[in-house]
């Protein structure tokens, strides 16, 4: 077994190494040790739009970035401690999370951590969430990755989570919300640290010993490449997203007083506004159709073309309330 | 020659898949090797490549639909 234990937090870069060594490292097995600074990693084959708050998220300033394996929404600090293990596929190689589960858990146990696995592919202590793991199977190589929550700031997520009083429709892979709780809580010693976590797990897993390895210069020119052509662009991250269709009615009250009904249908096709209908007062309004059409679906997006429609002076409507109608 | 694309199954308990994402459209030329379509099952993704070299001729399911194993999902014109 080869460990690369990652020193870089960035996530893009850490997705993007972990896409590189797993379609690139094929001569034995691996695992790789990675944390990442604040950010919300989705699923694959996720929609950005129904799982996370556009608005809160830019105003946060924390990235978000969707990942190269299945499964759901999750948030990432520098005290979750992420692991990815590289190797053959067993037999039929599908859906096979014991070959991996198994061994983090005695190491976890051994370590005086009462956990248990949950599920097909989670890690419990008692009936709270530790840790999750998705994975992705290509040309008989499988990645497994999985988080270990050790002691991660958790109320941050919480105001990051879509919201909306429109109806979203779409065939996407939803996340599933689990209660949560953090490993050190449950440790006999409080005052190991992420560092000493991540060590004395290291051990457990592979006492047989293990050959440390590092990315080489070229490696990581390759990784950034990656980084910059995919993991860091809104055509993955946002435009990848699955197809899906959203309506909202609303009733809004101009600065004057007078109520206007602004009805919405969108639907979106690669991040992008592809149909757009949009009533005032029952009449179909072409301005704000012809504008939105063709436009990225996003709330900075959306208020910036409808600023540029005016409709928000003539009718007198905070333009913030109007691009709540759309998101 | 025309071949059927069907859904593969990728384990002993698998029943169903969801085909996840499509990497080709139908009309699009198709080499032996190159992804079809990914499906998702259990948060694993997993690709599925052409056995065949030729033109996606017709598909019958969209992004995101739950797919029986061995359900026809796909036709290729063979070279």
């Amino acid at each position: 077994m080869k460990v690369f234990d990652s020193t870089n937090t960035d996530v893009y870069f850490n997705l993007a190494m972990e896409e590189y060594l797993f379609k690139n490292c094929v001569d034995t097995e691996y695992l790789l040790l990675w944390k990442n600074h604040n950010s919300i990693v989705l699923g694959k084959h996720q929609n950005i739009f129904e799982e996370i708050n556009l608005a809160a998220v830019a105003e946060s300033g924390i990235p978000v970035a969707r990942r190269n394996t299945g499964g759901g929404t999750v948030f990432h600090d520098e005290q979750n401690l992420n692991y990815s293990f590289i190797s053959n596929s067993e037999g039929d190689g599908f859906a096979n999370y014991e070959q991996f589960l198994t061994p983090v858990i005695k190491a976890l146990n051994e370590m005086g951590i009462p956990a248990v696995k949950r599920r097909t592919s989670d890690i419990a202590i008692g009936e709270q969430k530790i840790s999750g793991s998705a994975q992705t199977v290509k040309k008989g190589r499988v990645l497994h990755h999985g988080t270990l929550l050790y002691n991660s700031d958790l109320s941050l997520l919480k105001n990051l989570l879509k919201t909306t009083a429109g109806k979203i429709t779409s065939k996407s892979v939803k996340s599933v919300r689990s209660e949560v709780t953090n490993i050190k809580k449950h440790m006999t010693d409080q005052s190991m640290t992420m560092a000493a976590f991540k060590d004395t797990l290291l051990e457990k897993l592979l006492p047989d010993g293990f050959e440390k390895v590092s990315l080489t210069e070229a490696d990581i020119q390759a990784i950034q490449i990656l980084v910059d052509e995919k993991y860091s662009q809104w055509e993955w991250n946002y435009g990848q997203s699955p197809k899906f269709s959203f309506e909202k009615d609303n009733t809004l009250l101009s600065m004057k007083g007078i109520k206007t009904q602004l009805d919405v249908k969108l639907e979106i096709i690669k991040g992008r506004i592809a149909k757009c209908e949009v009533t005032v007062d029952g009449l179909a309004n072409a301005e704000l159709i012809e504008r939105l059409t063709g436009a990225r679906y996003g709330y900075q997006e959306v208020l910036h073309k409808l600023e540029e429609t005016r409709f928000h002076e003539a009718s007198q409507i905070k333009i913030a309330k109007l691009t709540n109608c759309f998101i | 020659m025309k071949k059927n694309i069907q859904m593969p199954k990728l384990s002993e308990q698998m029943e169903t898949g969801v085909l996840a994402a499509w990497n080709k459209e139908a009309g699009d030329v198709v080499k032996k090797g190159e992804v079809l379509f990914e499906i998702e099952t259990e948060k694993v993704v997993s690709e599925v490549e052409s056995m065949e070299s030729g033109v996606l001729e017709a598909v019958f399911f969209e992004a995101g639909d739950e797919i029986k194993v061995d359900e026809i999902i796909a036709v290729i014109k063979c070279d």
